[in-house]
């Protein structure tokens, strides 16, 4: 443990095993709650919600925050998971599903058609479910992005994760802060009515000015909802937590954001992208947050 | 009935901070028992059900693994 946990990152979890495991492992699907770590699990899997991680559990990328497996797969993506994935949110009841995959540089079109695959399935299946889509940056290609946009989600996520100078010493070297911001002012190009979503992980060695930077130059390519999280360090293996922020400061930041013109704000010490994901898209569509 | 470590996905341990009952005593279904530690947060298990905890299996200080007992759990 890196040093003492402030009072705020204490997460109430029920002592038993929870019904959603079993179901997820008979699937064969895998989640980013696990892989990442993630203190919301027990209360997100509690509830009957998880996050569906797609095209495999190993990453072509090494980002210095994250705790998925990094690693060359060389497969091609499962034809089954789409069904598989289908099965799942008809089992859970799922209003709103949120997939996300690992990066997969080895693949021509970065898992596009894959992703792809998963939520014309869903939305033609499950029509009156909302999906939203957490990708890569597909190394840029406006072809990979459209085709996860145009198969029609909801919601398009493309996670900046930090501020322009700490990009490089966070990130994995093939991802870049413009390169982010490209993807998400593509999506909204590619299609206007799509909400957009990016997350900032705070706590890395920011500075104030810098977050200011980055939350306008979200808004600046029109990104809808913006999420604000503290970052946590998921093992020893990756960067340490250089500042835990009281909620005080993110709930400042949140009024700012909302104030420059998003549309919803998700912000606190515990929030991850996908948390709460459905009441911040029902938030977008009432016009507020 | 047994008072398990949450399930945390991936992470491999974690670390008894403290019991908050002790053995012998009673709990309600859903009331805070014991607190373990993982890299990113603090997590209060709840007692699965109502009960007497008859025997605690990791003293606090001591590591273990998700799903792993934690206690044993009479029921009335």
């Amino acid at each position: 443990m890196e040093r003492l946990k402030p009072p705020w990152l204490r997460v109430r979890a029920p002592g038993a095993p929870l019904q959603l495991e079993k179901l997820l492992a008979s699937l064969k699907l895998a989640t980013v709650c696990q892989s990442a770590h993630c203190p919301n699990l027990p209360t997100c899997w509690g509830e009957g919600t998880a996050t569906f991680l797609l095209l495999g559990e190993v990453c072509t990328r090494a980002c210095r925050f994250c705790a998925v497996q990094t690693g060359w797969p060389g497969e091609k993506p499962d034809p089954q998971e789409p069904e598989r994935l289908l099965q799942a949110a008809k089992a859970l009841k799922l209003n709103h599903v949120v997939l996300t995959s690992v990066d997969r540089d080895d693949l021509p079109d970065g898992g596009a058609a894959h992703f792809a695959a998963c939520i014309r399935l869903l939305r033609r299946e499950l029509p009156q479910v909302t999906v939203e889509a957490l990708i890569p940056d597909f190394g840029g290609q406006r072809a990979a992005i459209e085709t996860v946009v145009r198969s029609g989600p909801q919601v398009v996520g493309h996670n900046l994760e930090t501020v322009r100078r700490l990009t490089p010493r966070v990130r994995d070297p093939r991802a870049g802060y413009d390169l982010s911001l490209a993807v998400l002012k593509a999506v909204k190009e590619l299609s206007p009515d799509t909400v957009t979503k990016s997350s900032l992980l705070l706590g890395l060695g920011e500075r104030e000015e810098e977050v200011e930077e980055a939350i306008l130059d979200l808004r600046a390519v029109g990104t809808d909802i913006l999420v604000l999280g503290q970052y946590l360090r998921p093992s020893p293996a990756q960067l340490p937590v250089q500042r835990y922020l009281p909620p005080e400061e993110f709930a400042r930041w949140a009024d700012w954001a909302r104030r420059i013109g998003f549309q919803a704000v998700v912000a606190g010490p515990l929030v991850r992208t996908s948390f709460r994901a459905a009441q911040a898209l029902a938030a977008v569509r009432c016009g507020s947050s | 009935m047994e008072i398990t470590v949450p399930a945390l996905g991936e992470v491999e341990e974690v670390t008894v901070l403290q019991w908050l009952k002790g053995e012998g005593e009673e709990v309600e279904a859903g009331e805070a028992v014991v607190e373990v530690e993982a890299d990113k947060a603090v997590f209060v298990v709840e007692s699965p059900a109502a009960g007497r905890i008859t025997r605690i299996l990791i003293g606090a200080g001591d590591r273990a693994r998700p799903g792993q007992p934690l206690a044993e759990l009479q029921p009335p």
